[in-house]
């Protein structure tokens, strides 16, 4: 017994001696670190952490902590498995446990882009801390070799110009673009072959679509992932050989590289005197721009619940004789259907009649009585126009619609063109100033995505503004002239009557003594 | 008190605004916030107005800005502001608007007396949970894993309509711990719109466009019902007794 704990003290101690190096290494590359202090947890803390816990996460996480709840074979990522003690995004050095605070945060916080929610709000904060005790005890490791530094993420430098370029810098030398790709959208030429730890595909993060990244998107989030790295994937940990101040620099420029979504309801079509033939045209860079959130099509079979594309960005321009839609959507790979997986593709649906009483077609490709005029173009096989009666029910048709599309790097940008006026039966004609009902679905080869697995959108609205009318700017001033002639005239009849009955004026007499 | 007519009543004026605007959760939509303040508008006026003093009192400040000599900068100042923030509330109420159409939302639409379920009717209005279908720990059990199953992409892993997908609908996802919604309803009614769907809403449901898969495609009658008395058991409520509601 005794010779057994003197082995396992001698184990832990080596464990902890180049722990206690690791640190100084770190300082000495300007990192700072502070200590943790794991809770204690109670009895109590603990049996309400396992109610809470069966209740709201083994669904998916297993009641055994195990990632086999009834919803992980589903999901994608997929759940955590807490026996393993292998966390994500924590603050602490790359291969340890994360502190309490991490795993307080993440239940807190949820993950961005997956299924796992933000408890905060749902549970109050002793339930979640309650939650952490909970899950801890599914991996001895917790108690055997807890976490005993942190890196502090304060303190960092300002996002200046300078610090953005030294950021790109070092991007480029710590090669972070052999996974994430040279603009940071994920695709980097080993971006097809990456798994995690238990053997599920992986792909790296899109940097340029921060809505999504796991562990939250501020430049503090950046730099803890860059610094402790992403346990159980092949993300590494940067501070074992980077400065510092080389990885503030590098989380600046990351958070530089991510766009700001635009939500909303309509895409505005913009008015233009040459609607440019390329996709890639800087042009289009002025256009309003509108972000659509895609959903799995989960609503007929076969089913897809993981849409690889989860938001398209839209923009519109019109001339006197033609509408062009711009679709850009991020694709890790490019599949024209010469690799044995089926064509990336794109469809746009409109209402092909007049609505009636403001009831839109089916969202899924219409319905028997409000058919969808579809526009559809393929990376293999370039643009078709479909008349749709929902799913099953979709016919080809002549089409009046052209499409240039291209991929470059990591990025589809289609244009589809077609005149204003309809040219046949069924078909959407656009007006300025009318909201036309407009979706989308999208389609990733590489994940097997065709037919009904699609990714989809609900209905938005395609609005053509149109010019301001000129009475716009002349009631204003209109309003304008007629209230200082107004002014005018009242302060003339006032001065009068106040000339005439100067003797008389008590209460007025009052006020300067006041 | 009284030569502080008119300060007293603008404070009075912007204290109730500023109770309306941050005191009340949520925000009071911009026309009844404007009901509001006309009321208040008007019963300020009306306080002023009973009491002679106080009328002169209330006006005095006004009549020294337009008259006294010593005042002229100030006056010139409200002379001009005057017209030109009525110039702007006139562009900002001429200007092309364009927001999305207004969509009524029937939540609870009127039900079908009857319904196909799997090619034989289902009686809505005088249906009830079929014996050996009951709410058991073996049902709930079932339930659940259907619920996770299937449900969760949208309605959430805390059956609060906050799923993964809800952020890509519209109609958003029924929350079913919101009193609103399972709470206020049959159980046969919900029976009703789980098998039929988005597609088996009537047509006065508008607007005509839920997500709502049918469920009868993918799931046996037993199926439903045991995830229906989950999302019951899950969140606490029980269903309304039949009967009581007469209509929605």
């Amino acid at each position: 017994m005794a010779g057994a704990r003197y082995a396992v003290a001698l184990l832990v101690g080596s464990l902890l001696v180049p722990g206690v190096a690791a640190a100084q290494d770190f300082e000495a590359r300007g990192f700072r670190l502070g200590s943790t202090s794991p809770r204690q947890a109670t009895a109590e803390n603990l049996a309400a952490g396992k109610a809470l816990y069966n209740e709201n996460c083994s669904q998916c996480h297993g009641e055994k902590g195990d990632a086999q709840g009834v919803a992980a074979d589903l999901l994608n990522p997929r759940p955590r498995d807490f026996r393993r003690g292998i966390y994500k995004i924590r603050r602490t050095p790359q291969g340890e446990l994360p502190t309490d605070e991490d795993l307080f945060r993440i239940v807190g916080n949820g993950m961005p882009g997956t299924s796992m929610p933000a408890w905060r709000g749902l549970l109050s904060d002793a339930q979640i801390w309650q939650l952490v005790d909970y899950i801890k005890s599914f991996s001895e490791d917790f108690a055997d070799y807890p976490a005993e530094q942190q890196f502090l993420l304060d303190g960092r430098p300002d996002a200046s110009p300078e610090s953005i370029a030294r950021g790109a810098e070092v991007y480029v030398q710590a090669e972070c673009a052999k996974c994430h790709g040279e603009n940071g959208r994920g695709n980097g030429p080993s971006a097809s072959e990456q798994e995690d730890e238990w053997g599920n595909k992986i792909w790296p993060a899109d940097l340029t679509q921060p809505w999504a990244l796991r562990g939250g998107s501020t430049a503090e989030d950046l730099y803890r992932t860059v610094t402790t790295g992403v346990n159980g994937t092949p993300m590494p940990s940067f501070s074992d050989a980077w400065k510092h101040e080389d990885l503030a620099h590098l989380a600046n420029y990351l958070h530089s590289i991510g766009r700001e979504p635009v939500w909303g309801e309509i895409v505005r079509g913009t008015k233009t005197d040459s609607i440019p033939e390329d996709p890639f045209a800087p042009a289009w860079d002025e256009v309003p721009a509108l972000d659509v959130r895609l959903a799995g099509q989960v609503i007929q079979r076969p089913r897809l619940f993981n849409p690889s594309v989860q938001s398209l960005n839209v923009r519109a321009l019109f001339d006197d004789r033609e509408l062009a839609l711009l679709l850009t959507w991020h694709d890790r790979f490019e599949d024209n259907g010469d690799n044995g997986k089926p064509s990336d593709r794109v469809s746009v649906l409109f209402s092909a009649r007049e609505l009636e009483e403001r009831k839109k077609p089916y969202f899924l490709m219409g319905d028997r009585k409000r058919p969808v005029d579809s526009w559809q173009w393929s990376a293999g096989g370039g643009t078709e126009t479909f008349l749709a009666r929902g799913m099953d029910e979709v016919t080809l048709r002549p089409s009046p619609v052209s499409g240039l599309g291209a991929y470059r790097d990591g990025e589809y940008r289609v244009v589809l063109r077609r005149r204003l006026a309809a040219s046949q039966d069924d078909e959407v004609a656009f007006r300025p100033g009318e909201m036309i009902p407009i979706a989308w679905n999208v389609w990733d080869g590489d994940r097997g995505e065709e037919g009904k697995r699609r990714a989809i959108s609900r209905w938005y609205y395609l609005l053509l503004e149109p010019e301001t009318p000129w009475t716009t700017y002349v009631w204003p001033i209109a309003v304008i002239f007629l209230a200082a002639v107004g002014e005018m005239v009242g302060l003339r009849v006032l001065r009068q009557r106040w000339a005439n009955e100067q003797p008389q004026a008590p209460a007025l007499q009052e006020v300067p003594e006041s | 008190m009284r030569r502080l007519a008119l300060p007293l009543a603008a404070l009075v004026w912007v204290a109730v605004w500023a109770a309306l605007r941050f005191g009340v959760q949520p925000p009071i939509p911009g026309q009844v916030m404007g009901l509001y303040m006309s009321i208040t508008t008007v019963a300020i006026l009306v306080y002023v107005l009973a009491d002679q003093e106080r009328t002169r009192a209330f006006l005095a400040p006004l009549v020294a800005l337009l008259r006294e000599s010593h005042l002229a900068v100030p006056r010139l100042g409200v002379l001009i502001v005057v017209p030109l923030l009525l110039g702007w509330y006139t562009y900002d109420s001429v200007r092309p608007r364009f927001d999305p159409p207004f969509e009524a939302r029937t939540i609870h639409p009127e039900p079908p007396a009857s319904f196909r379920l799997h090619g034989a009717d289902f009686d809505v209005l005088r249906g009830h949970r079929p014996e050996g279908m009951g709410v058991n720990a073996q049902n709930l059990a079932a339930g659940r894993r259907l619920y996770y199953r299937n449900c969760m992409y949208c309605h959430g892993d805390y059956l609060n309509g906050q799923g993964h997908f809800a952020d890509a609908l519209n109609p958003l996802p029924a929350n079913f711990r919101d009193s609103g919604t399972i709470a206020q309803l049959e159980e046969t009614y919900v029976f009703w719109r789980v098998s039929t769907g988005g597609p088996g809403l009537p047509d006065g449901a508008t607007p005509w466009n839920s997500s709502m898969p049918v469920w009868q495609d993918f799931l046996t009658e037993e199926e439903i019902w045991q995830v229906v008395a989950y999302i019951y058991d899950a969140t606490g409520y029980t269903p309304r007794e039949s009967g009581s509601a007469e209509g929605h």
